[in-house]
């Protein structure tokens, strides 16, 4: 039976918590197809101030982070023709509605997010995006990886 | 003596009363400045002026472009806000006859500084009117509850709107709606405001209805230290509320009103509970608040 996982990342420490947990698993890698993706936010007032340096170097950086965690899960035996790269050129108004809207596009068995350790004030204020997904996402289990 | 024509706002602090600003082919003569009340004392607006529309003789009140930006902390939680007339001037256009928000329109002045010319709203803010009911909470609650809950609903649905075409509120308290003296209306005043949640965009304004609704069912804020300081009212409640029955982000704000008033049925404080401490599932949609409300109403009080 083949399976494809849906793996939602960026360049942060939960997402990093995220290719380690999946490198680490005992899967079948021949029959599993793994989508690495990364979608973009619409921009804030605030990160526009960062100019337009700073952002026009944003693909090339997150096509970076995508392509490491490729090699991760190469190093660990997983099928280099098995892995797929999407870094999705469209911004949405949250990064969970570009998830799910990606995840509808695709067939996915699994969606697998990471999530930092959040009070609960910051969970309910800044909202979390793996609540988003459980809520979303019909037929295909979602993995949360919280990052210690 | 006469004032000066200003067809430039960008200094807003210069434009007196007596001065005539032109705006959208009309003028305005001033008359002086809107205050906010901030601890018994009045702080002038500068940036929002009172005028009278020279052709027609109406009252009005004229919002000028004052960009400012700070950081706020709700428990912990650094939130920027910052003012956004672009965005009052967006959601004029998208509300223009809605019974639920302020009317008026917005124009640029000659330097393209957006200027929104506002209709009045006569009557109480909803804070005063809930502050000016005097019967004991009881009575408030079988007799008069009600009839708010119905305004509040509709008031609620007027969020829901804005939510659904992507704009914020951004300032959702009690003294942001008026009650329309004439109809009866709540209704929404000074959207201006923004705010950066950047995973939940809504997630403020679904707050500030959270306490709009806690100030409705309680008939006021009831904190830890009312409770321990009014024996007379609250009796021997200081022992009896958790942590769990305070606000997420205002932690000596009580959400668990049944603490307090125990005739209050489990699933209108349910609604409140899901801003408590001790909440796990919060609202993410004003529908979602809504339906909670609505369903709560027609079991509780019909």
């Amino acid at each position: 039976m083949n399976n494809s996982i849906l793996v939602a990342i960026n360049d942060s420490i939960s997402s990093r918590a995220v290719m380690d947990y999946i490198a680490g698993l005992s899967l079948s890698p021949d029959n599993l197809k793994i989508t690495l993706l990364h979608v973009y936010r619409e921009l804030s007032s605030s990160e526009e101030l960062m100019g337009k340096k700073f952002l026009g170097k944003m693909p090339t950086r997150l096509l970076n982070v995508l392509q490491n965690a490729k090699d991760k899960l190469i190093e660990n035996g997983f099928n280099p023709d098995k892995i797929e790269i999407k870094l999705v050129s469209a911004s949405y108004p949250t990064v969970a509605d570009g998830i799910i809207d990606q995840f509808k596009k695709g067939e996915y068995n699994m969606v697998v997010i990471g999530r930092k350790r959040m009070s609960k004030a910051e969970e309910f204020v800044l909202g979390d995006i793996s609540v988003k997904l459980v809520r979303a996402i019909e037929g295909a289990a979602v993995l949360v990886v919280k990052s210690v | 003596m006469r004032g000066k024509l200003v067809t430039d706002t960008t200094d807003f602090c210069s434009i007196d009363k007596g001065d005539e600003i032109l705006v959208g082919n009309k003028r305005y003569i001033i008359t002086g400045h809107e205050k906010e009340s901030r601890f018994g004392m009045d702080d002038p607006k500068f940036w929002v002026k009172k005028a009278i529309d020279t052709d027609t003789g109406e009252k009005k009140i004229i919002k000028l472009s004052h960009f400012e930006n700070f950081q706020i902390s709700l428990a912990g939680v650094r939130i920027k806000c910052f003012r956004n007339p672009d965005k009052e001037g967006e959601i004029l256009k998208l509300v223009k006859n809605h019974l639920n928000f302020m009317q008026g329109n917005d124009y640029r002045d000659e330097k393209g500084n957006n200027v929104r010319v506002l209709d009045i709203i006569y009557g109480m803010n909803f804070f005063s009117y809930i502050d000016s009911i005097t019967m004991d909470h009881a009575t408030y609650f079988h007799k008069v509850l009600p009839g708010i809950l119905r305004h509040l609903i509709r008031a609620f649905q007027g969020i829901r709107f804005l939510h659904t075409k992507g704009f914020k509120h951004g300032d959702i308290r009690n003294d942001h709606i008026i009650i329309d003296r004439e109809t009866g209306n709540y209704v929404w005043i000074d959207f201006d405001y923004d705010y950066e949640t950047l995973e939940n965009p809504f997630g403020l304004d679904i707050f500030g209805l959270g306490n709009i609704l806690l100030y409705a069912l309680g008939k006021g804020f009831h904190t830890i230290d009312m409770i321990q300081q009014d024996t007379v009212n609250y009796g021997d409640l200081i022992n009896q509320p958790e942590p769990g029955d305070f606000s997420i982000l205002f932690k000596w704000r009580l959400m668990n009103l049944r603490k307090i008033y125990p005739y209050i049925p489990r699933a209108l404080n349910d609604i409140l509970m899901h801003f408590s401490k001790d909440a796990d599932v919060y609202y993410e949609f004003v529908d979602e608040m809504i339906e909670d409300l609505n369903r709560s109403l027609h079991s509780v009080f019909e």
